[in-house]
């Protein structure tokens, strides 16, 4: 496991990494087809103002996400 | 040509530096000095820290060597502060070596602001500060990175501390600076510096790494992969946005962290390893997944369109604020108050410590957590384990370890463990998982993705508890080591939060049952010089010495292990090789009580009360056990073959001492049991309830006890002077017959003297106890008339017969009747009293005077929330605790239903009143004048009559008499009969009532159902068909009438009232044959109850006289007597007049319980 491994053991490849820098594109995105956190998770069973936390969150979620709010 | 590296720091900010190509290999003026002064005898300077002893001068062009607090001045600062600082001493330890062609952090802000000017903007934002970093160096010189076009260095470099200057930018800035630099396609920029010209700047793999990880936290919080939690740091609130990788985002990030460039790891920080990739990147999302969701958000209107008035609304606020800090709560005032309010928290105070914010936070992570899908194949488990290794104990021990705990205490492993569904047996630890060796194939054969189904129950079970989430610094957990601390509060805390959310928990079998700290009290008698002890029996009143002393679960501590538990400070302790949960508040409490009360005299019913009492606590700490030797260790200790203090009473453990030979009965198993609990109480000199019920036969196994005793003491030499012998029977005046008859029948050995009635002599009970009665039968009202007398005789035990009637211990007769001095003490009971806890406190009091504390203590205690509240623990805890001394069986207990026939028949004895009396010699005159010459039918006529009077007399007077006055209190037959219908009523029985006169049950019906507030049925000749079976049918009725009162003619055959399950025969027929057939409307098929059947006999009168003759006839019962009474009229007068003659003791002075306003029985039953 090199990202536990001692530095001391890690000079010959000290400065470099393995990893890809993707391009940003709608495909590429992590989860990019899967729904937000929100809704996978029900109400929440926590009441504020007088509305479920869950609904209290849907507008914000839905600007992440940028659906139609 | 420069080259551009990124650092994340573990303050969680971003620091960015570069290194100079023309800087490179060129020395500066102050470190030729440096060198010189070197060669002077000064330690070599070498690049590191170590070799601190003397200024560090290595520098770059300006740089100089400054605490990293510092700012990180320009060029020409730091050579003048360079100048200044290479003639200070410098104290050891304080420096690290510059970077020598690092770039300068103003010369980096102009290089920046060079690409653009969005960077150099940023730039601007920045701090200049120093940062230190290892680096693989040769010699005194840091080697360059590949960026840097000087060529590399691979061989001999080692790695060496460097200081840096950087651009620190915090998390709003570095989240814009990353997301600026993201280039996936070009690693090279172009910077136009003033007077330079173009310059290359390339991006090291540091930074291009850190733009990649901010790539996919933008790109997690645009797919709403975010999850807003509530976060405490340094004692203040915040909103927190943290990320929720979906499956895809999970192996993004893992594949990120497996990738970091070494590099990104390099930021020394003495005494800490370097971080791995996996915390890292974690770190690092968790910053830029709340940042870039607060961007996202900073134009959406906010929640909440008023000032927060609760944390929650605070906290939903601050999750779309700039920094995430909860505003304070401004509850809303009503406008009486709004003045007065000093409820407004502020920001000053302990934010964390809110308890609203806790709810809030352990809500949040249930709600988030959720439950598991109903689809998931693999349930994630969590086993702890204890330290392995040597036996640490307890500290401060000998033979053991320093008393700061070893370390290996704090070695507790929290493994991961991987569990199908469907397979609950198969169990897969995480590092299995990993290494894909068989147990992974095993796992793969039942799931299609083992890996996945793992990290996301992982992901979930850190949403639950957060403190799970250090085991993802590793990109492949397998579990976590925790502190003593951590595990503490592992089991404490997140096993139930865990388990509750769907996960799979394993905890050291030691919790489950882990034992709590409490007392131990041990108490020894003292012996006192000159004073006999009675060997085997214990003085509730006697003094004994005690001793406290701390114990866990069945460890008595030592002093000395009290106090090192004290000091030891540790909520989890091994304590003679037993792990033990330590509560540091209660050892100190203990240590405080046992150094201020730990030793004494106290007495023995104080004693018997803290063995007795489950709940009982001393100094808020819980009574562990009570030990001491004697009779009381035994009673204690279960070691009497009788209770013991958790023993069941009455079980089947006891030995039944054996019966006299002349006792008049054979006991029943149960009552074999009854006498045996009795007889093992009393030898220990405690006092006992017998609360049987009705029928049972409380009466034999009271009577078969003195039996048993009078025996024993004739067996026993006598000493000295003699013991207290008789016993006191304190009764109703109703029951005085009934126990003078079953005495006589029972236990004919027994001397037996009745105080009662009006002609009773003054001093008649003292000579009839100096004359060796064993038994003197009194009543309530006459232990309080003539308590100066009965006050003055040592009894050997007071019995009271239906005890209820001194439940009120405020009454001059309940206290007549406690303040008798008795060596032991029965109270008999039929009622279930265990439901009415004011009379069970009496009459447990009466029994153990001060056992069971104070009325008051005892109705707080349990009788309102027993009572009121229906408590279960604490009617399980009283049952516990009146156990040992109250033994009450029921009809339907199986054990005795067994032993019971099923058609009990039993014989009631009752007393006349006064009133019954006069007219019972009134009539019995009359009769001797009739007789006077008279002969054939005339004589018989009128012998037919007389007796006919007298057993209308025997019912009531009102039946002879047909007057209308009061019918309440004028019958003891009637007064029987309420005590019978009380107790078969509080059993949920059913009866019916038989008598032979119509015109008397006409006047029963409107008493008895005034008297018990309920409807009370009568059937008689007069009553049509229809109507008869409408009665028939409401008594069968599961919820109809409970009494049914028939004449004996008309509801003496043909019915079917097997809802019954008590038959009562007011008065006798004489003639079995129809008394059994009218039983038998209850006793007959379709009966699924046992069947108690009743005679009432009132004693010394023509009633017990025929009883006795057809009882002792029996064999010529049917044929004397026929099918009616005619052949009593040919008895010779002399017969005659023995059969109606009233016998003395047939008469009875009728008294009222102590407190009859509480709507019992006036009388109870003595039929036991």
């Amino acid at each position: 496991m090199t990202d536990a491994q001692p530095l001391s053991e890690l000079l010959d490849t000290f400065w470099e990494g393995e990893f890809t820098l993707r391009p940003a594109s709608p495909d590429s995105a992590a989860g990019a087809s899967s729904d937000s956190a929100l809704a996978g998770l029900g109400p929440a069973g926590i009441r504020i103002v007088g509305r479920d936390l869950a609904a209290l969150l849907a507008p914000a979620y839905r600007r992440l996400t940028g659906s139609a709010d | 040509m420069y080259a551009l590296h990124a650092l994340w720091r573990a303050d969680g900010r971003l620091a960015l530096w570069a290194e100079d190509a023309r800087a490179f290999g060129r020395p500066s003026r102050e470190a030729r000095e440096a060198r010189a002064a070197g060669a002077a005898g000064a330690t070599p300077l070498g690049p590191t820290g170590g070799l601190s002893d003397v200024p560090a001068v290595l520098s770059a062009p300006g740089a100089a060597v400054v605490p990293e607090a510092e700012p990180a001045p320009g060029a020409a600062a730091v050579s003048r502060a360079l100048t200044a600082s290479a003639a200070r001493p410098v104290h050891k330890g304080a420096r690290t070596a510059v970077h020598p062609y690092a770039c300068p952090a103003d010369a980096l802000t102009r290089l920046l602001g060079a690409i653009g000017p969005g960077l150099g903007w940023l730039a601007e934002q920045a701090l200049e500060r120093w940062a230190t970093l290892l680096l693989p160096s040769l010699g005194a010189t840091p080697a360059p990175s590949p960026q840097l076009p000087v060529g590399t260095v691979r061989r001999g470099v080692t790695l060496s501390s460097w200081r840096i200057p950087v651009l620190l930018f915090e998390a709003p800035q570095a989240a814009q600076l990353l997301g600026e630099l993201f280039d996936p396609h070009c690693s090279v920029a172009i910077a136009e510096l003033p007077g330079t010209g173009p310059v290359e700047v390339a991006y090291g793999a540091s930074l291009r790494w850190l733009t990649a990880v901010h790539d996919l936290a933008w790109r997690m919080v645009g797919q709403g992969r975010v999850l807003p939690v509530l976060r405490a740091r340094d004692g203040v609130l915040r909103a927190h946005w943290q990320p929720a990788p979906d499956a895809a985002a999970r192996r993004e990030a893992e594949a990120l962290a497996a990738g970091c460039p070494p590099v990104c790891r390099a930021e020394d920080r003495p005494g800490d390893p370097a971080r791995t990739g996996t915390e890292l990147l974690a770190d690092l999302l968790d910053v830029l997944v709340d940042q870039e969701t607060r961007v996202a958000l900073e134009a959406a209107p906010p929640p909440l369109r008023r000032s927060p008035a609760t944390t929650a609304e605070s906290w939903l606020a601050a999750l779309h604020t700039a920094d995430g800090r909860l505003a304070p709560v401004v509850p809303p005032v009503p406008a009486a108050t709004e003045g007065a309010n000093a409820a407004r928290r502020t920001a000053a105070e302990p934010a964390a410590a809110d308890p609203a914010a806790a709810d809030l936070g352990e809500r949040l992570a249930a709600w988030q957590a959720g439950a598991p899908a109903s689809d998931r194949a693999l349930r994630l488990c969590f086993r702890l384990s204890e330290p392995l290794g040597h036996d640490a104990d307890l500290p401060g021990r000998s033979d053991l370890p320093a008393p700061d705990q070893p370390a290996g205490d704090d070695d507790w492993r929290l493994d991961f463990l991987l569990q199908p569904v469907d397979q609950p047996s198969l169990l897969v630890t995480a590092a299995d998982l990993w290494s894909r060796g068989p147990a992974w194939a095993a796992l793969s054969r039942l799931v299609a993705d083992p890996v996945g189904g793992y990290t996301a129950e992982l992901d979930r079970a850190v949403l639950r508890r957060p403190e799970l989430r250090a085991a993802l610094r590793t990109s492949r957990p397998t579990g976590l080591t925790l502190g003593r601390a951590q595990a503490l509060g592992f089991l404490r805390e997140a096993a139930p939060a865990l388990t509750e959310a769907g996960f799979g928990v394993l905890l050291p079998a030691w919790w489950q049952r882990r034992p709590r700290l409490g007392l131990v009290l041990k108490a020894a008698r003292t012996p006192v010089a000159g004073a006999l002890e009675r060997t085997g029996r214990i003085d509730r009143d006697a003094v004994v010495d005690f001793r406290w002393s701390a114990a866990i679960g069945d460890l008595t501590l030592t002093a000395q292990e009290l106090a090192e538990l004290g000091a030891a400070q540790q909520g989890l302790v091994r304590l003679r090789g037993r792990w033990i949960e330590a509560d540091v508040e209660q050892i100190a409490t203990a240590l405080a009580f046992l150094a201020q009360r730990g030793s004494g005299v106290m007495s023995t019913t104080d004693v018997l009360r803290l063995a007795l009492d489950p709940a009982a606590q001393v100094a808020g700490l819980p009574v562990a056990r009570v030990e001491a030797a004697g009779p009381l260790g035994d009673l204690l200790a279960g070691r009497t073959g009788g209770t013991g203090a958790a023993g069941a009473p009455g079980g089947g453990a006891h030995t039944p001492p054996a019966l006299p030979a002349g006792f008049g009965a054979t006991l029943r198993p149960y009552q074999e049991r009854g006498l045996a609990w009795l007889h093992s109480l009393a030898r220990l000199g405690l006092g006992a309830v017998l609360a049987d019920d009705m029928g049972l036969g409380k009466t034999v196994q009271t009577l078969a006890l003195l039996a048993v005793e009078h025996t024993e003491a004739a067996g026993r030499p006598s000493k000295g002077r003699a013991a207290a012998r008789a016993n006191l029977l304190v009764c109703p005046m109703s029951l005085v017959g009934n126990w003078q008859r079953e005495a006589t029948r029972f236990a004919p050995m027994l001397r037996v003297h009745v105080h009662h009635g009006a002609d009773r002599a003054a001093g008649s009970v003292t000579r009839a106890v100096a004359d060796g009665a064993d038994l003197v039968i009194t009543t309530y009202g006459l232990v309080q008339r003539d308590a100066e007398e009965l006050g003055r005789i040592p009894w050997r035990r007071v019995i009271a017969d239906e005890a209820q009637f001194i439940k009120n211990a405020a009454t001059a007769q309940s206290r007549a009747v406690r303040s008798l001095r008795a060596g032991h003490r029965i109270a008999l009971t039929g009622t279930p009293v265990e439901n009415r806890l004011a009379e069970l406190h009496a009459v447990l009091d009466f029994a153990n005077p001060g056992l069971f504390g104070s009325a008051e203590s005892f109705k707080e205690r349990y009788a309102i929330p027993v009572e009121l509240n229906g408590n279960a623990t604490l009617t399980s805890r009283l049952r516990r605790l009146t156990g040992p001394f109250m033994l009450r069986r029921s009809k339907s207990d199986p054990a005795v239903a067994a032993e019971l026939p099923a058609k009990q028949e039993i014989t009631v004895w009752c007393n006349l009143t006064a009133e019954q009396a006069g007219l019972y010699r009134a009539v019995v005159a009359d009769l001797s004048r009739r007789l006077a010459g008279v002969r054939g039918v005339e004589r018989q006529g009128a012998v037919l009559a007389a007796i006919g009077k007298l057993k209308q007399v025997c019912n009531h007077p009102s039946q002879l008499l047909r007057d209308r006055s009061a019918f309440g209190g004028r019958s003891g037959k009637v007064e029987r009969l309420e005590g019978i219908l009380a107790e078969a009523l509080a059993e949920d029985g059913r009866v019916l009532v038989f008598t032979q006169y119509a015109e008397f049950g006409r006047m029963l019906q409107p008493h008895l159902a005034a008297r018990f507030g309920e409807e009370v049925l009568y059937l008689h000749g007069g009553v049509p068909k229809r109507r008869r079976e409408e009665m028939v049918a409401r008594f069968q009725a599961p919820d109809g009438p409970r009494i049914f009162l028939l004449s004996l003619r008309a509801g003496g055959t043909g019915l079917n009232l097997t809802n019954a399950n008590h038959v009562v025969h007011l008065d006798r027929w004489w003639n079995p044959a129809v008394e059994d057939q009218a039983t038998d409307r209850a006793f007959r098929i379709g009966q699924r109850r046992d069947v108690q059947v009743r005679r009432l006999v009132c004693v010394g009168t023509v009633e017990e006289r025929i009883a006795e003759l057809i009882e002792s006839k029996r064999s010529l019962a049917k044929a004397v007597v026929g099918e009616g009474e005619h052949w009593l009229a040919d008895l010779s007068t002399g017969a005659l007049r023995e059969l109606v003659s009233l016998s003395a003791d047939a008469i009875g002075e009728f008294e009222a319980p102590d407190d009859a306003s509480a709507g019992r029985p006036a009388v109870g039953v003595s039929d036991r």
